[in-house]
């Protein structure tokens, strides 16, 4: 499954750049441009295209080497982004930019885990 | 617009400058919310699928789930002003992590399989050993009576912390490599450093923000880290040249 780990390392690598400039941000400018959650949402784009294919491989019959922890993986990575930008909806202070930081690491961090599950 | 949120759901909360809708406890939420669900998952699926395999270790992944869930609405009426349940919620889960994680070192016997809290939360790059000192620091934080001293406190605390824990780890490569008389030391040390180097980098991240080091100050203070007992000559250094004067 190289195209599905591709993918997910994609994820990896623009997770990983979303976190650098949301901390570059947080201490640069102390609040939370609009463009930021542009990136983050843009993010959770990629994410979603990563769990549908997933679904998509699972549904065909393939079966990961960890089912449970990797359909898990699956759910958690397209719920992050959403959770985080939703609790800071109304905040655009520096922590909260600290808050789309660390969803990007989450999400790093479940996408990479999702290529050593499958 | 966030004020009128803040004080349309707590009427009966004083209004107090320290507990704005922004801060510190949006990411503790964030990471709190995080741990309750991966503990939770985790524990659950390894309990329904082989919990014989490591049942007291997978009994512990869903008690720390629980204390992440208890911990994550402990920070949330802190935010409000309410402070009493996380005061003790927080030392709770710190005394989980630290029991579960001193556990299986001195008992791996009990753990075929890891726990969250396994070796200080080694499988999570430390941050369950990070994240209840933290969010005690944020609790002391909202008290105004100590405003501008606990960044400082918690700076020099660490720092010294980080040297024991290199003696720690240097006694125990002595006893390994010198004397040859097993691992055991480095074993034990090894996550211990870990975490209290997680720690420092963290705390070294908030006093130079909360200081207002320049950036040069603060790249020498995160170096210090990597020789052992530089962390205690850094603090000595910046005790003298004034960097760690509390501010208001």
């Amino acid at each position: 499954m190289a195209a599905l780990d591709q993918i997910s390392w994609v994820v990896v690598g623009y997770a990983v750049l979303v976190a650098l400039v949301a901390g570059f941000a947080a201490v640069r400018w102390r609040e939370r441009p609009p463009w930021l959650d542009s990136l983050a949402w843009m993010l959770e784009f990629l994410a979603g295209v990563r769990a549908l294919a997933g679904l998509a491989v699972l549904l065909s019959g393939r079966r990961p080497d960890e089912v449970g922890a990797h359909v898990g993986y699956l759910l958690v990575s397209v719920c992050i982004v959403p959770l985080a930008l939703g609790q800071v909806a109304e905040d655009r202070g520096a922590w909260s930019v600290g808050v789309v930081a660390v969803a990007a690491v989450a999400v790093a961090v479940v996408s990479a885990r999702m290529v050593m599950t499958l | 617009m966030s004020e009128d949120r803040a004080t349309a759901t707590e009427p009966a909360a004083p209004a107090r400058a320290s507990t704005p809708t922004s801060g510190a406890h949006q990411v503790l939420l964030l990471l709190y919310a995080l741990f309750t669900v991966a503990a939770g998952a985790r524990s659950v699926v390894q309990l329904a699928t082989d919990a014989g395999r490591a049942p007291v270790a997978y009994s512990l992944s869903l008690v720390a789930a629980v204390t992440y869930a208890l911990g994550w609405v402990a920070i949330r009426r802190a935010s409000e002003g309410r402070t009493a349940f996380a005061s003790r919620m927080l030392w709770v889960e710190l005394a989980g992590v630290l029991g579960v994680g001193t556990l299986s070192l001195l008992v791996p016997d009990w753990f075929p399989d890891a726990s969250v809290w396994s070796d200080y939360g080694i499988g999570y790059g430390f941050v369950p050993a990070v994240l209840p000192v933290a969010g005690l620091l944020w609790l002391r934080a909202q008290d105004p009576s100590r405003s501008g001293t606990g960044a400082v406190t918690a700076f020099r605390v660490v720092a010294f912390a980080e040297a024991l824990s290199w003696l720690g780890l240097l006694t125990g490569m002595f006893f390994k490599y010198v004397v040859d008389a097993g691992e055991q030391g480095v074993h034990v040390f090894g996550p211990i450093h870990g975490t209290v180097f997680v720690a420092y980098v963290v705390v070294t991240l908030l006093t130079w923000r909360h200081q207002r080091w320049s950036l040069p100050v603060a790249v020498l203070a995160l170096a210090a880290s990597v020789p052992p007992f530089c962390t205690v000559l850094f603090e000595q250094w910046a005790e003298r040249t004034g960097r760690l004067r509390p501010r208001p």
